[in-house]
């Protein structure tokens, strides 16, 4: 089986809150908040292969899958700036 | 003073092993003379081993109501004139004179759990002279990977459905919690201990290590156990070493993982420890690499392991301004009426009003009125 091909870094800890996830990233001390539809995007992509993950958001949300993959695409390149994702080398 | 105060200084003066270490440590770096400052007092006894080794006085600072007590034991023990007290947090008072030496036991399990570290950073900066010893003067933080039959159990009952009824959305919480056990009989550890971070007593920074332990003993692991070895004065060591004949009374911390893995020797385990004494949590990254089996990787910490709701993440957010709570414009009007000619009770009768609408009761409203009159006595 394939592995994810993102993962949240060491220096972040993260929990789920009300539907949400938190993120509280160690070097700065700052926390930041995904709602409910981005905590299940980075759940799924940090938990599976990146085409699954994608399969699955598009049933779930009922999404084109081109719009979902462009919002998916932003969200993870936010995070990956913020230092909150990365990507998995070979992954 | 509660059943549980009174047990709890009991436990401390009853522990000979922590007595004789400070009483040694003290007496190799107390010079006749000497201001010593007790941070975290309790009964005393600190003090007063000061004394004996030779002190001119000490400033004995205790914030819990047990002050009175403290001063009555130091009278009867002729010490009255030399030992002066503080009622209050050693953060929110200013000395005459600086301390040579600052004594102070709330080491907790494993050092950062009782607030060592923040009153003696804030000693070293603002309370003591220049090259004043602090005691203990630093610690080394040691974890081993051990099978422990009620660390366990405190995670797994969650699922074992008691009463009938199913609690295991509290598991989670269970498993990433810090546990504190006085005692670990039935415990024991599957490598030995590594000395995972070193630093000194007035460290208020992040502290983290890392480790790997090659499994020594056949076992099942269900988390990992956490005690620390501080360096009291140059010739003297005290430890909460668990599985140590010559360890003190004192708790050491628990680190369970989500699911326990059966090692046998030759097994390695991978180790990293993250503690964030501001923000008042521990993060433990385990990876288990069984030889010629797959690694298991477990992450935890006390961040998920807190009781909290999304709105109190936002207030963590500094970037979101404090939306003020329905309470605000109260507490304004209370504060308004605490001007020192007015009791509690004048105030909630001032207040009498907003029982109904505000307030269920008197009774609540005296109550909030009370926090209110806290407050005040709490800001400094």
């Amino acid at each position: 089986m394939r592995a994810a091909a993102f993962e949240i870094p060491s220096s972040v800890l993260f929990r789920e809150v009300e539907g949400e996830m938190v993120l509280l990233e160690l070097e700065t001390e700052g926390y930041y908040g995904l709602d409910p539809v981005g905590a299940r995007m980075i759940t799924l992509v940090t938990a599976l292969p990146y085409p699954e993950a994608i399969r699955l958001l598009t049933e779930e949300f009922a999404v084109d899958p081109d719009v979902l993959q462009r919002d998916l695409s932003a969200l993870i390149d936010e995070l990956i700036d913020a230092k909150l994702l990365r990507r998995i080398v070979g992954g | 003073m509660s059943q549980s105060e009174l047990s709890e200084h009991r436990n401390y003066l009853a522990d000979d092993r922590r007595t004789m270490a400070y009483r040694a440590a003290l007496a190799e770096v107390v010079h006749a003379g000497d201001v010593v400052l007790d941070l975290g007092s309790g009964t005393g006894i600190l003090g007063h081993l000061a004394c004996e080794a030779g002190a001119g006085s000490v400033i004995a600072v205790e914030r819990g109501e047990i002050t009175a007590l403290t001063r009555r034991i130091a009278a009867d023990n002729g010490l009255g004139e030399k030992v002066h007290h503080h009622h209050a947090r050693s953060t929110e008072i200013a000395l005459d004179r600086l301390a040579d030496v600052v004594v102070c036991d709330q080491i907790g399990g494993l050092v950062h759990d009782a607030g060592i570290l923040r009153f003696f950073a804030d000693a070293r900066k603002r309370l003591s002279s220049p090259g004043a010893t602090l005691v203990p003067a630093s610690f080394r933080i040691y974890l081993a990977p051990a099978c422990f039959d009620e660390g366990r159990e405190a995670v797994e009952f969650w699922s074992s459905r008691p009463g009938n009824i199913d609690v295991s959305a509290a598991r989670v919480f269970a498993v990433n919690t810090e546990w504190h056990y006085a005692r670990v009989a039935g415990s024991f550890p599957l490598a030995d201990g590594a000395g995972i971070a070193e630093f000194s007593s007035d460290h208020d920074e992040p502290i983290s290590g890392k480790a790997t332990f090659t499994i020594h003993t056949k076992g099942r692991m269900d988390g990992l156990m956490g005690w620390f070895d501080a360096q009291m004065s140059p010739s003297v060591r005290l430890s909460n070493d668990p599985w140590s004949p010559e360890r003190f009374d004192r708790w050491c911390n628990f680190y369970p993982i989500e699911s326990s893995v059966d090692l046998t020797p030759g097994d390695r385990v991978e180790v990293s420890l993250e503690i964030r004494p501001k923000l008042n949590l521990v993060a433990w990254d385990i990876t288990v690499r069984p030889e010629g089996g797959q690694a298991q990787r477990f992450r935890h910490s006390t961040l998920t392991g807190t009781f909290v709701t999304r709105a109190s993440f936002d207030r963590r957010t500094e970037e979101k301004a404090p939306v003020p709570s329905g309470r605000v414009e109260i507490v304004r009007e209370v504060l308004a009426f605490i001007d020192g000619s007015r009791s509690r009770a004048d105030i909630v009768q001032a207040l009498a009003g907003r029982v109904g609408t505000d307030f269920s009761t008197e009774a609540q409203l005296d109550r909030f009125v009370g926090n209110c009159i806290e407050l005040t006595r709490a800001l400094t």
